[in-house]
Formats: C-alpha cells, sequence, structure tokens
C-alpha cells in the first residue's frame, strides 16, 4: 500500500524512495534511531495522498488569483486550515502574514541592521552565540553536514532582529522559530521579515523581558480547560502543576519539537492566517487527546512524562486529523 | 546562565551519558534518578530551569518546596559566575531563607577521566560548541554541622558525573542528620576540561561559597 502511494505520488515523497524511509526527512532532520518508520509510512502512505489532492486545489487558487500575490479571504483561511503545499508554503505565508509588503517598504533595511551595532550588541551576540550550535544539531543544514549550511544565515537574523527590536532582542526559542523559517522560505532576508512579522505583529509581548502574553496564554488556558474539561484541570491542581510548566515550551516554540514537524507546519499555516489563536486551539486539542492518559497521572513528573511523549504519539503525527480536530 | 551545561550535567547524573548535542532548555524540564543513601532509596527529582534572565519569571515560582539547589556556572566565561549572586538572592527569596548554607568542595580531572574526554568527537571540541563534560566539579555540602567538607576519592573515580551523585548523597547524609530544614546548595563550576580557557579561579568560587554559606 505504502509503496503504491509513493510511486504515485512521487514528486510529492520527499525523501522516500519506493517505500523506504531515509534517515533523513525532507526538512533535513536526522531521524533518530528509534525513529517508528512503522507508524510513519502507514501515517504518509494516506498523507501522500491528501497533499496530492491540496495540491491541486491550490493549484487552482494561485491559478485563479494574482499570480503574485495571494489575498487573504474565506476560502483561502479554510484552505490554509486544510494544509500548505510545500510548494507555495514561503509564498502564502510570506503574502499573507504581510511580510511581503513589510519587506517591499522597507529596502535596505535588512542590511544596514546587519551593517550597523548597537548598544547592547554584545549582550545580544554573546546569547545568539551560545544558542547558535544548540538550534536544529539534528538537522543537515545546521550540524555543518552541508556545504550551504545556514548557521551564518540564522545568526544574521537573530542579530538584525535583536537590534530591530531592542525589547526582546534574543530569546530562547526565537532560535528554533528563525530556524523553521529559513528551511521553508530558505531565502535569509525575507525570512527576517517574516520572523519580524511574526514576532512584533501575530505574536506581540510573547517574547520580551516580561514574557507577558505567555503567562497570559498559560492563565486563559487554564480558565479553558477548567470550563471545557473540568476532570483534567482537577489532575492538575491535585498534582500541584501548572500549565506553565507543562505548556509553556510548547508556545514559546510554537509547537517545534514539541510535535512532529508535519503537524508543526499544519500549524503554522494557520498561525499565519489566522494568529495567535490557533495555539490555544491546538494545546486544547492535544489536551482533549490525552485526556484519558492524564486522568491516571498521580503526580507532576508523570503529567510532564506523559506530554513528552506527545512527539511521537501517532494522533499528533496524523496532523490532518489533528488539525480537523482543532477546529 | 545559558550554556554552563545544567542539562547536560542532568543529563549525565540520570542517564549516566556525555550528551553531545544537547539541546537548550525552554521552559523547565525534569529528570528522576533513583539514588541510595545509607541503604535507604530516595527518589531525586531534579527540575532543570532554563538559564536565560526572563525565563525566570516563568521558573521562579517553582522554586518554592525544593530541597536544594544547584548553581551552575561556566569556568571559561566569567559573566555567568558574576550572575551567582542574583540566582543566590532568588534561590534565598524563594526558598527557606535561613537554613541555606555552603561550604565547598574540589574535585580535580584524573588521568582516567582525561583518556575518556579525548574519546569524545573532535567536532564537539571546537570552539564554537561549548564541551560539558563535567570534570571538575566545585562543590559545596551542607556546613552547619561542624564537620569540613567530605574528601572525595578522585582518583578512583572514571567520570565527574560520578562524583555528582557522591556529592548529592553526601548532601543528603548531612541533610538528614540535621533538622531536616536545610536547603542544600550546590556551586558547580562545569567545563572544566576547558582548564585552559579558565576564567574563574577555584579559589574565588571557593570564597564566593565561604561568603555566603
Amino acid at each position: 500500500m505504502a509503496n503504491k502511494e509513493v510511486q504515485k505520488n512521487g514528486k510529492f515523497a520527499g525523501s522516500s524512495t519506493l517505500g523506504k524511509l531515509s534517515k533523513i526527512d525532507p526538512h533535513g532532520f536526522e531521524r533518530s534511531d528509534n525513529f517508528d518508520y512503522v507508524s510513519y509510512e502507514i501515517f504518509e502512505s494516506e498523507y501522500l495522498g491528501v497533499l496530492a489532492h491540496r495540491a491541486k486545489r491550490w493549484n487552482q487558487i494561485i491559478k485563479d488569483g494574482d499570480k503574485k500575490t495571494i489575498h487573504s479571504n474565506g476560502k483561502v483561511k479554510r484552505f490554509c486550515r486544510k494544509g500548505i503545499p510545500d510548494c507555495y508554503r514561503a509564498k502564502t505565508w510570506m503574502n499573507l502574514s504581510g511580510a511581503t509588503k513589510r519587506m517591499e517598504n522597507s529596502l535596505d533595511v535588512y542590511e544596514k541592521l546587519l551593517e550597523t551595532g548597537c548598544s547592547n550588541d554584545v549582550e545580544l551576540i554573546e546569547a545568539i552565540k551560545t544558542d547558535l550550535n544548540r538550534t536544529f544539531p539534528e538537522n543537515i543544514y545546521f550540524n555543518g553536514k552541508m556545504t550551504d549550511d545556514k548557521r551564518q544565515s540564522l545568526y544574521n537574523i537573530l542579530l538584525a532582529y535583536g537590534r530591530r527590536s531592542p525589547a526582546i532582542g534574543y530569546c530562547q526559542g526565537i532560535n528554533f522559530v528563525a530556524a523553521l523559517i529559513l528551511l521553508v522560505v530558505k531565502d535569509e532576508e525575507k525570512s527576517f521579515w517574516l520572523l519580524s512579522t511574526l514576532l512584533d505583529h501575530i505574536l506581540p509581548q510573547y517574547y520580551t523581558k516580561s514574557m507577558l502574553s505567555l503567562r497570559v496564554e498559560m492563565e486563559v488556558l487554564k480558565e479553558l480547560v477548567s470550563s471545557k474539561y473540568p476532570l483534567c484541570q482537577e489532575v492538575m491542581e491535585r498534582a500541584q502543576a501548572p500549565w506553565m510548566i507543562v505548556a509553556s515550551k510548547w508556545i514559546i516554540c510554537l509547537f517545534i519539537d514539541v510535535f512532529p514537524i508535519e503537524t508543526v507546519l499544519r500549524i503554522w499555516d494557520c498561525m499565519f492566517v489566522e494568529g495567535s489563536k490557533i495555539l490555544l486551539r491546538a494545546t486544547l486539542c492535544v489536551i482533549k487527546q490525552n485526556e484519558t492518559k492524564l486522568l491516571l497521572c498521580k503526580d507532576m513528573p508523570e503529567i510532564v512524562k506523559l506530554f513528552e511523549s506527545i512527539k511521537t504519539d501517532t494522533t499528533v503525527l496524523e496532523c490532518h486529523h489533528f488539525m480537523q480536530k482543532c477546529f | 546562565d545559558m550554556g554552563v551545561g545544567k542539562s547536560c550535567l542532568l543529563h549525565q547524573f540520570t542517564e549516566k551519558k556525555f550528551m553531545a548535542d544537547c539541546p537548550h532548555t525552554i521552559g523547565v524540564e525534569f529528570g528522576t534518578r533513583i539514588i541510595e543513601v545509607s541503604g535507604q532509596k530516595i527518589k531525586l527529582q531534579i527540575w532543570d530551569t532554563a538559564g536565560q534572565e526572563r525565563f525566570r519569571a516563568v521558573t521562579r515560582s517553582y522554586y518554592r518546596g525544593a530541597a536544594g539547589a544547584l548553581m551552575v556556572y561556566d569556568i571559561t566565561r566569567r559573566s555567568t559566575y558574576n550572575h551567582l549572586s542574583s540566582w543566590l538572592t532568588d534561590a534565598r527569596n524563594l526558598t527557606n531563607p535561613n537554613t541555606v548554607k555552603f561550604s565547598i568542595n574540589k574535585y580535580t580531572i584524573t588521568g582516567e577521566q582525561y583518556r575518556v574526554m579525548k574519546e569524545i568527537p573532535a567536532v564537539i571540541w571546537s570552539h564554537m560548541v561549548p564541551v560539558q563534560v563535567v570534570a571538575e566539579l566545585t562543590v559545596s555540602t551542607v556546613g552547619n554541622t561542624g564537620t569540613s567538607p567530605v574528601p572525595l576519592e578522585s582518583s578512583t573515580r572514571t567520570a565527574g558525573v560520578l562524583s555528582l551523585e557522591d556529592i548529592l548523597s553526601l548532601g543528603k547524609t548531612d541533610n538528614s542528620s540535621d533538622s531536616g530544614e536545610e536547603d542544600v546548595i550546590f556551586l558547580i563550576g562545569n567545563k572544566g576540561d576547558l582548564d585552559a580557557q579558565r576564567d574563574v579561579t577555584y579559589e574565588e568560587a571557593k570564597q564566593f561559597a565561604d561568603e555566603n554559606g
């Protein structure tokens, strides 16, 4: 079954050849030794069909509309919820978030940011450098295995962003966000503008020194869980486990290293159009999916362990179903 | 502070393995290990926090109830040492302010450790990647029992991590012989393998510990 699907949809297959999955995924991430190839092939054999269908539908949109820009409307929003094909992802994210416009209106800005230092440069550079080699060391574009290593670009983007937005500077977690943007968008300057748009306009105050929005989100999450899944909240309170401990990483990393990469990208497809609310939708969805298991947890370490395991959980890997359940 | 090797230390302690590509921590992570102290099994629950200043807003409210703390700095980066006092203030304000005591011990690198470290692939020795081998621990144990720091049998150890376990159990032993209300703070000067680039001397770290406990 898997073989057939892959052959049929060969051009979407990324790294897979004839049903045999490569050790490196299409985004350059090296699969760990305990990677569950069997589950993944089952998932992929179905998902490739979905992708092929979506690609066909998106071709239509792109054909119908202006070739250069994609405008946000009800149809596009719906389409984004169903997933943007890889080949249109960069362009769609850039256009719908407003990053393209910002870039066009700010010629030379990026270059100048890289040339001109700022008052807290020393601290900023030290922080960025500390994390540079700790950003996706399992990805071939960030661990020195490729000639087009992206670490210099990542460094430039983080430095330029930190200089431009001193209220944030560099916050751990931004490195992952910027790196994934870079993997999708590929162009350094475009990635910078998408990152700026995301952190300054779509997710304001999440990464500032007070992390105000993050704290607000965690309070909102608590209220939402209390009203939607009161038994879950009871377990959390009994274990004295605040959502901040469990879920702050989810929000800060925008689910990178929390969910499988396919699922992260699907969430981002919505985030660039619909904004931050998708983050709580996905968070609630994963809590709901784990409700039965959560109710069996007796203390905080058990809860933490449960939610750490979602990265390899097939219900989250099946991103298409997962996204449908989010809404 | 960032990149001093907290997670790597924890990983070594719980998994007994050196982790070359240790990712940085966002928020809080957990490690548990069961150790045996005087025939009694104790489950240690260790919280590993993000090192960046702003994450203290996220993590500081969860210090309460802690039985002890490890403060880690990087011996090759003075700034990480200079920030110790603010971490200590946090630890004191948020735990049990009167009972925190310091003393200090030194664990030195042995020939065997050096050999072990040499076997780590060369790539992680490059300057950009922080090497996080725990070869030297500048460590404190509880001081108010009046005993001097217990000497560690450094020559018989093959990895610095083992000594961390010893030290933790030493702390526990001291602790249990006290009122039981004692909070323990360990001071760890990490990355002892980079001794050549040392920026903070053992003596001043000892002085810091003495002055504060």
